[in-house]
């Protein structure tokens, strides 16, 4: 009895929403509800340690950063916020918001980029994956006789462009892997050195594509294609593994 | 009478070949092994030519010692005849490469060629021009004097360090800012009368500066530096300065120098010794200016370099440094233009922002417009145009659409431009004037403001949640996911994808063997076999029960036909009683061949033995269908 007892509360525990698991976001939502923002960052950003990545989480996150007029962490999270739910309204809006704060034009993307993104890369990667397994089993059925035979050959012709879509768009998408934020007003350096030349400048919260990294310094791409180094505390990637 | 004649004439034809060698004159039995090597004072990146020559009818090959920083490799070996004064000889000689891995003076001990051992020989190895003056072949060797018309080694240093190209970096100034651009001037001096060939372009090394422009082609001049004639290469380019320090300007040059030596070539000396007589105090090695001729002409490859006298990058103060600066250095002048100067609203203008100057041009960029109440702005697009080759001067645009968000007159604000001015050492901040735009209302406003209003941006009226234009907080619920990681990232995938592959290629390999199978004749016929005796089984049964014993005995033949012909692989048919006997030898044989005998009777002779022996029968044939494979 004492065995299924103590079984029964393991579960239970288990069992518990994240909210019971992690109190600092009890604490940071009733921080942001009294305007102490600093302290709803740091519980926000506790909570994100220990319960992992969280739209919601995120997007407060993101609202606390911005209403301390800190617009380059709060588009930092809005845009970690948007990997997670992208079709987001409030995350979208806030994410204009704080890029109009911090003095950016709005992204302007070509027109089959942008018709790429109308879903995710994670998105495609799925239905490629769906699409592989899909032509594995439909080949499996062309080598069978009878009526299942007869289905093989339209769910090849589906999987196959579903397979071919899904890698155009994953490939047009795949830069997006590597975005990151700027989170302080920067210089791009010509060489991976602080005593290297000005090739340009960055700004804050401006979003750039990570291409190399050397000894501390990140090489990255602006959106109008400019290169240059700049050092690695300064620019931090949109998709990780760990807050 | 005859044999007596033939000796005789034996004798005198052995006479006259005694004298006729007595009068051509006594050959050098005697062998004798001489070693020379040539120059006997070289630098590390030279060689020497080792030759031994053997005179006299003796040859063996020489067995080279060992010796610790010199590398002797055979080149090659000739032999010749000599006739002197009557005398013949015959000449081997074998040549060897002597390189040196490191300085010093190294004594190349006797060397032994068969019986004989040569003297052993001293060489001088030392870095450019500093190979020291010491003797070729030690005191007494064999025929070790040392050639009268060779080269001193002083002369041949003191001839290559005049011979010496040099190369200067003409700088306006020693002292540069990170990022300034300077022209630059980079001189390769030749002597006049040295033949120089270049190797390969003049290349700039470091990351201190960028040279640019040194693929072009140089202009040639002739200078005189210090009362001597020079050719002058010139490039001219851009040098960058990349980082602060004090660094030399890194370029270099491979070229390859003939070099002409004070004296006559040994070499050609010691062939003309070979073609003319002995000695080389011959009549024409004697006449000088016949000597002359043969001056010797070394081939020295060298990397041209600038002197190092280093150049002086001070960083970009920081005292005084404008929140816009981006790392532009020279001097500019800034310009805009609207394009139109009128519009309506939603209309998009174009506004041009044009940078001129001379300095890094590339380097230029600018943040232009930025958004406002007013104007919406979009990403701007750059183009540079320079004056010339070098890119030190020019202009660059940048193009930036906007659209005007209200009507009335607009005006689109100054835009500040800030460089670094290397001449003053001072940043200039430079702006555009304000450009006063009229904005009539479109049918494009409407559209806007709604478009800016759906998005919840502030500035278009749109509500404001929590007073702050920001969408509020929600309620955290308890999804989570660990990792933003995409999933290409994540270790399953490739297993993920991997899977469904060696599915595929599993189900691939057993479709094609079954293929392969179902398409052998000789399984097909085992197959077909099999099935037959299958039937005929069933019909001795379905026989024995109709009590039709023909029936029962035609099947149970049939059956055993069918299984025998499957496993000696021959046709059903030809399985008959005399095969059986002569295949299957003993008891089994016997029951075999009664089982046939059985069902000739029951078929063709009417014979039925009644529904208790059919039983009996049935058990016999199956007994032996199972026993078949054992006894067939």
């Amino acid at each position: 009895m004492r065995l299924i007892t103590s079984l029964a509360l393991v579960g239970l525990i288990a069992a518990c929403p994240v909210r019971a698991e992690v109190p600092s976001i009890a604490a940071a939502e009733r921080a942001a509800a009294a305007g102490d923002y600093h302290a709803a960052v740091q519980d926000y950003e506790q909570a994100l340690k220990v319960g992992g990545f969280s739209a919601p989480v995120l997007f407060n996150l993101g609202n606390a950063w911005l209403r301390l007029g800190k617009p380059a962490p709060a588009i930092l999270n809005y845009e970690r916020a948007l990997v997670l739910a992208p079709d987001s309204a409030p995350i979208k809006a806030n994410l204009a918001t704080a890029q109009q704060r911090a003095g950016l034009a709005p992204p302007v993307s070509g027109p089959w980029l942008a018709a790429a993104r109308y879903f995710t890369f994670d998105t495609y990667v799925r239905a490629g994956l769906a699409a592989l397994w899909l032509l594995c089993a439909a080949l499996v059925l062309l080598c069978l006789r009878g009526a299942p035979r007869r289905f093989a050959k339209p769910l090849i012709l589906v999987a196959a462009v579903t397979l071919c879509v899904s890698a155009d768009a994953a490939a047009l998408c795949w830069t997006d892997l590597y975005r990151a934020v700027v989170q302080a007003p920067t210089v791009l350096q010509l060489a991976p050195a602080a005593s290297a030349a000005a090739n340009g400048s960055l700004r804050e919260g401006e979003v750039v594509w990570i291409q190399d990294r050397y000894g501390g310094f990140e090489l990255v791409r602006t959106s109008d294609g400019h290169t240059g180094w700049v050092g690695d505390a300064t620019v931090v990637a949109i998709r990780t593994s760990l807050p | 009478m005859r044999a007596p004649q033939r000796y005789g004439s034996w004798r005198v034809v052995a006479t006259l070949i005694g004298w006729l060698a007595l009068a051509a004159g006594p050959v050098d039995a005697a062998s004798r092994f001489t070693v020379t090597i040539d120059p006997a004072n070289f630098d590390l990146n030279e060689s020497a030519e080792l030759t031994i020559t053997a005179t006299g009818d003796e040859d063996a090959v020489p067995i080279i010692p060992h010796v610790p920083g010199l590398v002797i490799n055979p080149v090659g070996q000739s032999s010749s005849i000599q006739q002197i004064n009557g005398a013949v000889r015959a000449i081997f000689a074998r040549t060897y490469r002597v390189t040196a891995t490191r300085e010093g003076t190294f004594i190349i001990p006797p060397i032994q060629v068969g019986s004989t051992t040569t003297a052993s020989v001293t060489v001088h190895v030392g870095t450019a021009g500093t190979a020291g003056t010491g003797s070729s072949a030690s005191p007494g060797r064999p025929g070790g004097e040392a050639p009268a018309d060779r080269v001193a080694p002083a002369d041949t240093a003191a001839a290559v360090r005049a011979a010496m190209p040099m190369m200067k970096v003409v700088l306006p100034r020693n002292r540069l800012f990170v990022g300034e651009l300077v022209p630059v001037q980079i001189k390769a001096y030749f002597r006049e009368g040295v033949s120089a060939r270049l190797e390969g372009p003049l290349a700039a090394i470091g990351d201190a500066f960028t040279v640019s422009g040194l693929d072009k082609r140089p202009t040639q001049t002739q200078e005189e530096v210090g009362g001597l004639g020079y050719t002058v290469l010139t490039w001219t380019s851009v040098l960058g300065a990349l980082k602060s320090g004090e660094y030399p300007v890194g370029l270099e040059m491979p070229v390859t120098l003939n070099i002409q030596l004070p004296g006559t070539d040994s070499d050609m000396a010691a062939r003309l010794r070979a073609l003319f007589g002995t000695s080389a105090r011959g009549a024409f090695m004697n006449d000088s200016d016949f000597g002359d001729l043969f001056g010797k002409v070394i081939q020295k490859t060298v990397t041209l370099k600038p002197d190092a006298t280093p150049v002086i990058v001070l960083p970009l103060p920081v005292e005084g440094r404008p929140a816009d600066f981006a790392g532009a250095v020279g001097q500019f002048q800034v310009a805009s233009e609207l394009t139109p100067n009128s519009g309506a609203v939603g209309d998009p203008l174009t506004f041009k922002f044009t940078v001129t100057g001379k300095g890094n041009l590339s380097r230029v960029s600018t943040d232009a417009l930025r958004d406002s109440a007013q104007w919406r702005v979009y990403r701007s697009d750059s183009k540079m145009t320079t004056d010339d080759d070098s890119g030190l001067q020019g202009f660059k645009t940048f193009t930036q659409p906007v659209v005007p968000l209200q009507a009335g007159q607009l005006t689109l604000p100054a835009v500040p431009f800030s460089y670094f001015d290397p001449e003053t050492a001072h940043y200039v901040t430079r702006a555009t004037p304000p450009i006063r735009v009229s904005i009539t209302p479109g049918t494009a406003a409407a559209q806007v403001a709604s478009t800016l209003q759906g998005a919840g941006l502030p500035g278009t009226g749109a509500p404001a949640p929590n007073g702050d234009a920001l969408a509020p907080d929600v309620v955290v619920t308890p999804e989570r996911s660990a990792t933003l990681e995409p999933l290409i990232w994540r270790p399953w995938f490739a297993a993920s994808v991997l899977a469904p592959l060696l599915l595929m290629l599993a189900t691939v390999t057993l479709v094609r063997r079954h293929q392969a199978r179902s398409g052998d004749p000789a399984l097909m016929l085992h197959a077909a076999r099999l099935a037959a005796v299958k039937i005929n089984i069933e019909s001795m049964a379905t026989a024995l029960n109709c009590g039709d014993a023909p029936a029962f005995f035609t099947a149970a033949r049939h059956a055993l036909q069918e299984r025998l012909a499957d496993l000696w692989q021959v046709p059903a048919e030809l399985v008959d009683a005399k095969l059986v006997a002569a295949k299957v030898p003993g008891a089994d044989g016997a029951q075999l061949q009664a089982i046939f005998a059985m069902a000739e009777k029951a078929t063709y002779g009417g014979e039925n033995p009644g529904a208790q022996a059919l039983q009996e029968w049935q058990r016999r044939v199956l007994t032996q269908m199972d026993r078949l494979e054992a006894i067939a």
